[in-house]
């Protein structure tokens, strides 16, 4: 479904002389349909900003990013956010619901962000009826916890079915104990048919999905563990 | 029933309405900017009219008045103030002659210390029907035969009685006619002919009432009014009225509107140059206030743009914003406006000694309207600039400076 083949992302730091460095270096990286995979790395690895170029966000220095064998870097702005609202549900890393809309309004957005037809209310209380918080929906962000704005923000990722599920360090902040009800979560995101896509710090390696297929990135090179998370939370 | 969409007015509406300190400012701005313009507009479109009607209804080339009262007698003409001034008759039949001179008519003027149709005295013209060619103009709803005896015609701000009579020094006269608005003097004084201006007098004696009239031999009058016939200019006429009748001043109606027309130009100059600065100073205002919010809400766009918003879509929604405010705020100042400028145009206008007369409703409207987009342009513009850095700006990169 997704794959990102040479995917390379080049800048450059220092004063005078600046130095070119590789933030990603060469990946290669795909994601078939109802499978979790899980990049693992330290703080400053290049994970997000593979993830920001897989995303669309970001335009890589080289490489190409396939999406059911379509470049999605030869789109147009519009084609690739249709792309990402329709296809992608991404969960960003820290706080990100908006401070303005209450949680049902933060789970609806996406909905009205493309041109569509029908009514969404009903699925996104489902929706957060899935992720446990459905009596929160009247609230606004600043009065939840961390646990509970991660969940909004998952069930936001949701709301429009996307192919594939998107997680920038999803449990960062989070204690062990939520931090395993989300990951329990994925599993059974995964377990309906959507692809999932976690970055996590190594710390948080360890916590990754039943059945992720990691991969571990350092110094923006990407290499496989060869190994799959087999433990039950 | 159909579920509440999030469009991007929304959004924009929700951002706001979270932000009350923020919209208050941006408000406030662009309520100050409606209402230079608006008011700027109407005040001096106002002036305009005012002397435009001026100029049209002025009648006379040029007003002879006795020496050392040609100021009074543009204060009686242009700002409405009581005089009185006198001279002998027979100088209207001496000014008759002089080469250039097509029609002259005498006229009289008496004040009312008080009566019962004002709070401030009024003025009190008198004109001869035979020859006069300057009232007539302004009472086109009287039959052909002008006044009558007896009767009188109002300026526009005198108030008639009930039945249609005015109260002057106990006596009661009838209205023929009220003039429309002419921003000067004209509107605080009543006509009438000679003759009712004598039965006055005498009815005012008769309650033991005296005037400085009273001293000068009969037949004594204020002015003489001239036509001129277009062969002279009429500063050389009122040259030779001035040589030869060394008792007289000359009032050049031209002269008088030139004069009306530069203090009309200079306030324009000014207004105009306040709206220029205003408009810089707003201008500056918001587009330093949209990009400030607009940095400080990096985040919230790029999970916008995340979420699959386009780059338009997230422009939108800060133009949107900026259309909401500008708007708004541009209907407040609108409203304030036209309180500040509708109820006191006119004694803002005689403090200016400048002649005033509401621009008609469709102009008001049109011109409400146009402040309006005006001001929503301009809101828009100062944000256009931050909508495009916003819309340009890399997600990732957004993302990362908003945490």
């Amino acid at each position: 479904m997704l794959a990102a083949t040479g995917l390379t992302k080049e800048y450059r730091r220092g004063g005078g002389r600046r130095v070119a460095f590789n933030a990603v270096d060469g990946v290669d990286l795909t994601v078939a349909k109802g499978e979790i995979v899980s990049v693992v790395g330290r703080s400053g690895s290049g994970k997000s900003t593979l993830l920001n170029m897989l995303t669309g966000l970001l335009r890589p220095t080289a490489g190409a990013v396939l999406f059911d064998g379509q470049d999605i870097w030869g789109w147009r702005d519009a084609e690739i956010s249709r792309w990402r609202n329709t296809k992608i549900g991404y969960m960003p890393q820290g706080q990100s619901l908006l401070a303005n809309l209450n949680v049902l309004d933060n789970v609806r957005l996406p909905f009205f962000l493309a041109r569509r037809d029908g009514e969404i209310t009903a699925k996104a209380l489902a929706r957060l009826a899935q992720v446990g918080i459905a009596h929160l929906a009247a609230n606004f962000p600043a009065e939840l916890s961390g646990g509970e704005a991660r969940r909004v923000a998952l069930a936001r990722a949701l709301i429009n079915a996307p192919e594939l599920l998107i997680a920038d360090e999803p449990t960062g902040d989070l204690d062990l104990a939520t931090t395993n009800e989300i990951m329990k979560l994925f599993a059974q995101i995964v377990g309906d048919g959507t692809a999932v896509l976690l970055v996590t710090h190594e710390a948080e390696a360890v916590i990754s999905p039943t059945g992720a297929r990691i991969y571990e990135m350092t110094g923006g090179k990407l290499a496989g563990r060869d190994k799959k998370v087999m433990r039950t939370h | 029933m159909a579920e509440k969409q999030l469009t991007a007015w929304r959004l924009a509406g929700e951002n706001l309405r979270r932000q009350p300190l923020r919209v208050v400012c941006l408000t406030a701005v662009a309520a100050i900017l409606a209402s230079a313009l608006f008011g700027g507009a109407i005040f001096t479109t106002g002036i305009q009219t005012g002397l435009d009607v001026l100029a049209a209804r002025f009648g006379a080339d040029l007003m002879v008045v006795p020496t050392g009262n040609a100021q009074k007698a543009e204060a009686v003409l242009l700002g409405g103030e009581p005089n009185y001034f006198y001279f002998n008759g027979e100088i209207a039949r001496k000014i008759a002659p002089t080469p250039g001179v097509r029609q002259v008519s005498p006229q009289f003027f008496l004040t009312s210390l008080s009566a019962d149709c004002c709070d401030l005295p009024v003025q009190l013209i008198a004109f001869e029907p035979e020859t006069d060619f300057v009232v007539k103009p302004w009472l086109t709803a009287l039959p052909a035969q002008g006044l009558r005896d007896g009767q009188i015609a109002i300026g526009c701000d005198i108030l008639a009685r009930e039945n249609r009579t005015v109260k002057l020094f106990g006596r009661e006269y009838p209205v023929a006619a009220q003039i429309g608005k002419t921003a000067t003097g004209l509107d605080r004084s009543v006509l009438m002919n000679m003759s009712t201006i004598r039965t006055l007098i005498d009815h005012a004696h008769q309650e033991k009432l005296h005037f400085l009239a009273d001293d000068e031999p009969a037949g004594a009058i204020s002015a003489v009014l001239v036509r001129l016939d277009g062969t002279r200019p009429p500063a050389t006429v009122a040259r030779e009225i001035r040589r030869e009748n060394p008792n007289v001043e000359v009032v050049v109606a031209q002269g008088v509107v030139q004069q009306i027309g530069q203090a009309l130009r200079r306030l324009k100059g000014q207004v105009f140059a306040v709206l220029v600065a205003l408009w810089v100073v707003a201008a500056t205002v918001l587009t330093a206030v949209y990009s400030g919010s607009v940095n400080e809400r990096k985040k919230e766009f790029s999970v916008l743009r995340l979420l699959g918003a386009t780059r338009a879509k997230v422009a939108g929604i800060v133009l949107g914003e900026a259309f909401l405010t500008a708007s708004s705020g541009g209907l407040i100042g609108v409203v304030l406006a036209a309180l500040a400028v509708f109820p006191f145009s006119t004694y803002i206008g005689d403090r200016l000694q400048l002649p005033y007369i509401p621009p008609a409703a469709a102009y008001i409207f049109g011109m409400a309207l146009f402040s309006l987009a005006l001001v929503a342009l301009a809101g828009l513009l100062a944000a256009a600039y931050a909508a495009w850095k916003i819309g340009r700006a890399e997600t990732y990169l957004t993302m990362r400076a908003g945490e």
